[in-house]
């Protein structure tokens, strides 16, 4: 993946995105904004998923959680930016190994069994703490100012500056996994998805590695859901549902999963269908159930994996 | 005398609550026993248990006809989509998961479609409340428990005395061993998956007057159903049982003392010990 | 004055009522070829799994150069040195010839880091070099394994094994599956293996077991019959009726 070809198209998505501001209208910046803050729920389930080979059928939780603790600690203890998105990291990786604690320690349906069960509970636990996270009504917040040194930058106000920190967060973030992958951590993962058992055998204890990847894929999957909630100044517990967690399997499976860049398309799709698709058909759904279904039958490896068989063969 | 009222009631509605997800979890654990295929549209069958009672008593008035026909529907549902959806795929366990994921979806946003979002309530066939302890308790609670015990005992009977049911016991103990010995392995499971469907459309039909309809109700079992299979042993049908009654009962008496938020909780805490100590189940007879 | 590296005593697995390994005193010594056979079903390939963690014993005790394993997990013994190959081939297939090795030389690493990248870490690369020549899979380095041949599939599976660097080597029926030739030369490979560590071998091919072996061990339902050099055991009268037929 690592050729000339894939970095001169890396380096042109990267210049169009740092120019959008320039020349998108600012709904399309607002639109494209959100899908960058996605694209990083993506890649991190990506990590768990195509990457270390477990399914998560809930990860909304750490999503939905890094929103909150974002959200609640700006508008509880009037923290500043960095202090928030911090915190959102923090309590999502912890929250991530509370529950991969449990989760790891079963294998395949169990592992899925297990994030369903606590996602569930989480979100109708959020429910009945209505009081303090809004339940469904949600919670509006009044994003604090960006302070880097002596310079302060509105970005509650100013969707520029919002777009380019979520921009230079998230290309971070990419950057990040990128080394992650291609380290011996990243390769031990791949090893535990393709043959658990003999990864054992040589000598590693997958337990402790598969919680490592959880609570990796936890703690920026509540990023994500921290830099969403600062760029549409609102959370909700629709952040926690169970929809949410299945959107990104949708985004995965459909772009491709093991490839990072799959699920962010795949991200990058189902947010414009849903934007324009939605309004006249609120079932939406069936239809990504219908998509959902036709993909892991007939193209499993997702669009990307698709595309990237193409190339080799065309290699060939 | 106000607390032990309280504990009673909460006692019994515990119980009819074990019992109708003692159907759903049944079921739940009588398909994936048998096809090792965890069904995570199997809550949609106990919603659309209960979206099609409505309906049926909508257009009948009749709710004895909507406790027999609606779980005969989703049996048809539930057979069709065994047939057409889920068979191709039997091959790989993550596979057809993912597809009862995408069936869930659909499940749930047509029935979005055509019923609406609210929530609407069926009322009670027959308001007759029973004098317990100084207090008037709802007759078709009460109804609602001996019927499902009833069920609940036909299908022991049915699992072990009749000739499908031994076939059924057949095929979850060894697949191969029963294509071999000749017994209709692929009707077995089409069966099975009927059966499984039926109990949780009854415990949905059952559950309507009591709770209010709506089609995410599926959802609000699916995490208990999972927890029952958890803690009291995947393909253990006693054990099935006996979790459900467990859970209920934790969670309903625990909710006299404590917020039914903390009661949720608490079942999360036991399954999690299960699982730390005993992954088998509570109620396994396996050694390790 | 031979070392006893692994060693069993009174080692015993019950399954719900049937036997399958039954009390068996066992020892590996240093530098040995030590091979066990036996017909079908006799306890061989469990008693690997007892040995290497994968199954916990019911009763008996378990040795690693004196230390007790009985009861430690597969991946702490293979850290103390134990490695081993699976009879139904079980290799990483959606990665290379060279990843595949490549992770059982990372294993005796203490740090695995996400810092640094894979590829570039050289004492890694150079024990994969090494390995991969040894076993004449160099040539298919990047070749993914799943699409390697059977008898390279095979060759791939002791590769791994022997990337962990260890003192033991558990070879659990290497010739599999391979032709005459394939199986030979696999033997003449593990001979020269043993100059230089201790093999234990789960055989079925009895040329390659009276060729290759120092000490043979002969197993029938679970329990020890017959022990000795490849003549004694050849000569030996239970051994025949047991294998009778085969």
């Amino acid at each position: 993946m690592m050729t000339r070809r894939f970095w001169f198209l890396f380096f042109l998505v990267f210049l169009i995105l740092l120019s959008l501001p320039l020349w998108g209208s600012s709904f399309y910046m607002f639109l494209v904004t959100e899908i960058i803050a996605l694209s990083l729920f993506a890649m991190s389930f990506d990590l768990i998923y195509g990457f270390t080979g477990m399914l998560s059928l809930g990860h909304a939780t750490f999503f939905g959680a890094g929103s909150y603790i974002f959200t609640l600690s700006i508008i509880y203890w009037q923290a500043n930016l960095w202090v928030a998105l911090l915190l959102a990291i923090n309590g999502s990786a912890i929250i991530a190994w509370v529950i991969g604690f449990f989760a790891v320690r079963a294998r395949g349906t169990n592992f899925i069994v297990i994030t369903i069960i606590f996602s569930l509970v989480i979100f109708y636990l959020s429910f009945y703490y209505k009081s303090i996270t809004g339940g469904d009504d949600g919670l509006p917040l009044k994003v604090p100012d960006l302070v880097l040194g002596f310079l302060s930058i509105s970005i509650h106000d100013n969707p520029m500056a919002n777009y380019y920190l979520v921009l230079a967060v998230v290309s971070l973030c990419y950057l990040f996994y990128w080394r992650l992958i291609v380290s011996p951590m990243g390769r031990l993962f791949v090893a535990i998805k393709s043959n658990e058992e003999r990864t054992q055998y040589i000598g590693f204890n997958t337990l402790k590695y598969r919680l490592i990847s959880f609570v990796i894929s936890g703690a920026f999957s509540g990023l994500s859901g921290a830099l969403c909630s600062m760029t549409t100044h609102y959370t909700n517990n629709k952040l926690l549902h169970w929809t949410t967690s299945v959107d990104v399997v949708v985004w995965t499976i459909v772009g491709g999963a093991g490839t990072l860049i799959g699920p962010v398309m795949g991200a990058c799709i189902f947010t414009f269908f849903r934007e324009f698709i939605s309004f006249h058909f609120k079932q939406y759904p069936i239809v990504i159930g219908m998509v959902l279904i036709f993909f892991i039958i007939f193209i499993p490896q997702g669009i990307l994996g698709y595309l990237l068989g193409l190339i080799r063969r065309e290699r060939k | 005398m106000g607390i032990e009222v309280h504990l009673f009631m909460n006692m019994m509605n515990g119980l009819v609550w074990g019992l109708i997800i003692a159907l759903i979890a049944l079921g739940l654990v009588l398909i994936f026993g048998l096809i090792k295929i965890l069904n995570i549209s199997h809550g949609e069958f106990y919603m659309l248990g209960a979206i099609f009672g409505w309906y049926l008593i909508q257009y009948t008035q009749n709710f004895w006809l909507a406790l027999v026909l609606s779980p005969l529907l989703v049996a048809a549902i539930g057979l069709f989509i065994e047939w057409g959806i889920l068979r191709p795929t039997e091959d790989k366990p993550i596979k057809t998961l993912i597809v009862t994921l995408g069936i869930s979806l659909i499940l749930q946003y047509t029935v979005y479609w055509f019923y609406g979002g609210s929530p609407q309530r069926i009322v009670e066939p027959f308001q007759y409340h029973l004098t317990l302890f100084g207090s008037g308790y709802s007759g078709y609670r009460i109804f609602v428990a001996i019927l499902s015990m009833a069920v609940i005992a036909l299908l022991g009977l049915f699992l072990q005395k009749t000739r499908i049911g031994l076939w059924i016991r057949a095929v979850k103990q060894d697949q191969e061993m029963a294509i071999a010995v000749g017994i209709p392995t692929q009707k077995v499971i089409m069966i099975t998956f009927a059966l499984g469907s039926f109990l949780a459309a009854l415990g949905g039909v059952l559950a309507a007057p009591i709770f209010s309809v709506d089609f995410l109700m599926g959802l609000e079992v699916l995490p208990t159903a999972f927890m029952v299979v958890i803690i009291g042993g995947p393909g253990n049908l006693m054990g099935a049982l006996g979790a459900s009654i467990l859970i209920a009962e934790l969670e309903g008496i625990s909710s006299v003392f404590v917020s039914p938020t903390i009661s949720r909780v608490l079942s999360l805490v036991l399954m999690s010990i299960v699982l730390l100590k005993r992954p088998e189940g509570i109620f396994s007879r396996a050694r390790r | 004055m031979a070392e006893c590296l692994l060693e069993t005593r009174l080692l015993t697995k019950r399954f719900k009522g049937v036997v399958a390994v039954d009390r068996v005193d066992f020892q590996l010594m240093k530098g040995k070829l030590h091979a066990i056979i036996g017909p079908n079903g006799a306890g061989k390939t469990t008693f690997f799994n007892l040995v290497t963690g994968g199954l916990s014993s019911t009763e008996g005790h378990i040795f690693f150069q004196n230390e007790e394993i009985t009861h430690l997990p597969s991946h702490e013994i293979s850290k103390r040195g134990v490695a081993r190959t699976f009879q139904i081939t079980s290799i990483f297939r959606d990665l290379t010839t060279k990843e595949n090795i490549w992770i059982g030389a990372l294993s005796r690493k203490r740090f695995v880091g996400p810092f640094s990248e894979a590829s570039r870490i050289f004492d890694l690369r150079s024990k994969t070099e090494e390995i991969m020549v040894l076993l004449n899979l160099q040539d298919k380095q990047s070749v993914v394994a799943e699409n390697l041949s059977h008898g390279d599939q095979r060759l791939l599976e002791i590769g791994i094994g022997l990337s962990t660097e260890p003192q033991v080597l558990l070879l659990d029926e290497p010739t599999a599956g391979m032709s005459a030739e394939e199986s030979t030369r696999t033997a003449e490979r593990i001979k020269k293996l043993s100059e230089k560590i201790t093999i234990l071998i789960i055989e079925h091919d009895m040329d390659v077991v009276m060729g290759i072996a120092d000490l043979i061990t002969v197993f029938d339902q679970g329990r020890v019959i017959a022990e000795g050099s490849p003549t004694e055991i050849q000569d030996n009268p239970t051994v025949q009726e047991v294998y009778l037929g085969t």
